[in-house]
């Protein structure tokens, strides 16, 4: 790929020579340069692609980066009540994350979206890790759902888990997955 | 037309711009300063915006800023190389000029606006001990220069549009403002509904300011295929503006 990168850089510039040189018709001349500066710039963009995939850079390896998976499928929920939903969180990037640390410390949390993907509730409850995560360690986390605190009318709504880094970011901004599961809020049952 | 004739050109936009005022030239530089200076004081210190889930106190002023620079440079250079043969028509009646090399100088022009804005714009990131990894930086000029061609094809398509339609220029500065809010600037487009998402991403806009979003907010490399789609874009686009200018060319210099 990075070959074919460079072939199409090196195409690109002997056509914007060729255009320079070229003593015939304007508009074929312009026409020509137009051409070799996108397949330039194109090139360059591809090229960069690759070099930035490659161990060479390292920009793109993620410090905080988690991965989270959980067996419920759907969450329920009734008006006033609670609902316990367990993760299995690996710390798949280069940072120990820990809820226990002064300065920034990492939590799994959620946000509440609505049908269409459109946000909600932001910021919600925090759930810490009971001992530091270390890369490529995993760790069972239990996230409580508390409808008396999210106060949420009956209705389907799409509930985004993902880790945060307090007053820093949100994993899911360093390129990393949040996991977004269903969930059916109904209403209380006699 | 020779490229020290457009340097001249250049240099006399900078001068006409700034003609009368005491600090002149310098005006360049206390614009950005103010601009960024503004957006920081408002929205970090007394409106306390902050972006979902990043707690700095910054991140909304440097999430706008990183896209309000090339925005600006973007649709400058639009709005006015639109109008370029119009003005410039004492000129082109004396002198017989490569026409579409005239709206160079309107890039030229804005991009030592764009230059000495983002200068400030990394100063003042430096200072506020945001990290942006080097190579990330590098790719910045590029997506520049990208965004520019497309500009510059726009408003060269609009230039020869306007020596025919003269309500074009009011029309512009209407759908400029309009560009200018369905393109993710002051908010951030993973908090629209998916469905307008989508639209978003269609927008060419999108993708080059996403880029500077991702280098000076994110701190990372941008999206490189959407940049491929762009170039695309932008060349195909420039290409088919100049077909189109040639055979208009001789009825441009008669409305002149």
């Amino acid at each position: 790929m990075i070959l074919l990168g460079l072939c199409l850089s090196a195409f690109s510039l002997v056509l914007a020579w060729r255009s320079i040189r070229n003593s015939s018709g304007n508009s074929r001349r312009v026409l020509l340069l137009i051409t070799a500066s996108g397949l330039f710039f194109s090139s360059f963009f591809f090229l960069a692609e690759q070099f930035s995939s490659t161990p060479y850079i390292s920009i793109k390896k993620q410090q905080w980066q988690a991965t989270l998976s959980s067996k419920t499928g759907t969450i329920h929920l009734e008006i006033g009540e609670k609902t316990l939903v367990p993760f299995l969180v690996e710390n798949s990037g280069t940072e120990v994350i820990d809820s226990m640390e002064k300065k920034n410390p990492v939590f799994l949390s959620f946000h509440i979206l609505d049908s269409s993907g459109g946000m909600l509730q932001f910021d919600n409850a925090r759930f810490a890790f009971s001992e530091p995560l270390r890369p490529q360690q995993q760790q069972r986390v239990v996230v409580v759902l508390d409808n008396a605190v999210l106060k949420l009318r009956p209705g389907n709504y799409i509930a985004e888990f993902d880790l945060v880094r307090e007053e820093s970011f949100w994993f899911q901004e360093r390129e990393g997955m949040s996991l977004r599961i269903p969930l059916l809020v109904g209403e209380k049952k006699r | 037309m020779k490229p020290v004739f457009l340097f001249e050109l250049t240099k006399r936009d900078f001068r006409e711009r700034y003609a009368g005022s005491v600090l002149g030239i310098f005006w360049m530089l206390i614009w950005p300063l103010v601009m960024i200076s503004i957006y920081t004081l408002i929205f970090s210190r007394i409106m306390g915006a902050k972006l979902p889930g990043i707690s700095s106190v910054y991140s909304y002023s440097i999430y706008l800023i990183a896209g309000i620079l090339p925005w600006t440079a973007f649709a400058n250079t639009v709005s006015r190389a639109s109008n370029v043969f119009v003005e410039k028509r004492h000129i082109i009646s004396k002198i017989q000029i490569f026409l579409p090399r005239l709206p160079i100088y309107i890039v030229l022009s804005e991009t030592v606006t764009f230059i000495i804005s983002m200068f400030f714009f990394i100063c003042f990131l430096f200072f506020s001990g945001v990290k942006i990894p080097f190579a990330a930086i590098l790719v910045v000029p590029f997506v520049f220069v990208v965004q520019q061609v497309f500009a510059f094809s726009l408003g060269f398509l609009l230039a020869t549009l306007s020596v025919f339609l003269r309500d074009l220029r009011e029309f512009i500065g209407i759908v400029l403002q309009v560009w200018f809010w369905i393109t993710p600037i002051v908010y951030m487009k993973n908090m629209l509904p998916y469905s307008l998402q989508t639209v978003l991403s269609l927008n060419p806009a999108t993708l080059f300011i996403e880029a500077y979003q991702a280098v000076f907010f994110y701190g990372r490399l941008p999206n490189f295929y959407h940049l491929i789609v762009l170039t695309l874009m932008g060349h195909l686009f420039l290409g088919l503006t100049y077909i189109l200018f040639k055979k208009l060319e001789k009825d441009v210099r008669d409305f002149l």
